[in-house]
């Protein structure tokens, strides 16, 4: 009798996580992809972003032009200390928004070619696991914005805006 | 009795252990908030190539971070942060200097840093200075900075990330995460400064 109610519970669990399957066909969803304009002559910077997939896949990679190397880093605060380490993979759980933000996980990339300036945009691709390759264009912004802050939403790179969102460069 | 003694004296010893460490451990990690604790007299040379001591800065508020310009990430986050928090404070902005010290001098010239905090807003001071200077300032606000080498031959830099706050008589009264938001940052300055 037992085993029959938790068979139930297993059977209701079952039907409530079909829509989450059915997610899967959905892939990947890439928004809020930017950057810090460079101060002064900086020759790293960071990219941020969000990434949504219908299904649990992994990020291997990135890659641009603009730079030497980009690379998948985590900041971390170890008793009070900042250490930027790289990581080899960064997992997507189907249906949870992961985001890449200051302070946490980024794309570091190394050695730019040209100063990022407030407005420019620049291509950057994503290596997934499951869903290959991603592009995404990023969106520089300026540093100390002297905007409102109530008009942070429509800042560039603060928004999900026209062709920020991700193209499927594998299909 | 003597054993009674004993246990209470072993007692007393790892108490007052265990007091010190959690101090230590406090400084070290820069988050002592018992003020006159962290700060102290510092001699650096300024952006403009000029020599800086703390008297220079006697009778303004600072908001002080460590870091350096080859930093991707906390850095020009921390350093955007202070300067749009400082956009919000009204008529106390004047009363305000954002200093920067490096905790990279090697490659961090007072030429470098002007380029670079000119990014952020005229009103930033950044700081270098020798190695023995940069390690003696790190060491009066307790800030930790080790190179780590990375693959390309280059290094990066750990560091304590931590905004100081200083009253005009050089007296540390707060510091604040560098995640804060300008917002958050701006309404403790000004219940800060009266």
């Amino acid at each position: 009798m037992k085993y029959l109610s938790k068979l139930r519970w297993l059977f209701l669990i079952c039907v409530c996580l079909l829509p989450k399957f059915a997610l899967a066909a959905d892939g990947i969803n890439i928004t809020d992809v930017w950057a810090w304009a460079t101060p002064g002559q900086a020759t790293n910077c960071a990219v941020y972003l969000t990434i949504r997939s219908g299904e649990n896949d992994t990020v291997l990679a990135a890659s641009t032009p603009i730079a030497a190397s980009a690379s998948l880093h985590v900041h971390q605060m170890v008793d009070g200390v900042a250490k930027m380490m790289p990581v080899s993979r960064v997992d997507i759980v189907a249906g949870t928004p992961f985001r890449f933000a200051p302070m946490g996980y980024h794309i570091m990339l190394a050695k730019l070619r040209a100063p990022l300036k407030a407005g420019d945009t620049f291509p950057l691709t994503l290596q997934f696991d499951k869903a290959g390759s991603v592009a995404v264009l990023v969106s520089v912004r300026p540093l100390r914005d002297r905007m409102p802050t109530a008009a942070m939403s429509a800042m560039p790179g603060m928004g999900s805006m026209p062709g920020m969102s991700g193209m499927d460069m594998s299909k | 009795m003597t054993a009674y003694l004993k246990t209470v004296a072993t007692g007393f010893v790892l108490a007052l252990f265990a007091l010190l460490a959690y101090a230590a451990y406090g400084n070290f990690t820069g988050t002592a908030n018992n003020a006159g604790v962290v700060g102290g007299p510092f001699a650096l040379i300024d952006q403009n190539g000029r020599g800086v001591t703390s008297r220079d800065f006697k009778g303004r508020w600072l908001i002080i971070y460590f870091g350096y310009t080859h930093c991707p990430d906390a850095c020009p986050t921390a350093l955007n942060t202070i300067g749009e928090a400082i956009d919000q404070l009204g008529a106390k902005r004047a009363l305000v200097t954002p200093i920067f010290i490096t905790i990279d001098p090697a490659r961090d010239t007072a030429a470098v840093l002007k380029s670079y905090l000119a990014s952020f807003g005229p009103e930033f001071v950044g700081l270098t200075g020798s190695d023995g200077a940069i390690a003696s300032a790190e060491q009066t606000y307790h800030v930790y900075a080790a190179k780590h080498s990375t693959p390309d031959g280059s290094y990066d830099m750990d560091h304590s990330s931590v905004l100081y706050v200083m009253d005009p008589q050089g007296t540390f009264v707060s510091n604040f995460a560098d995640e804060i938001d300008p917002a958050t940052l701006a309404n403790r300055l000004k219940s800060l400064i009266p």
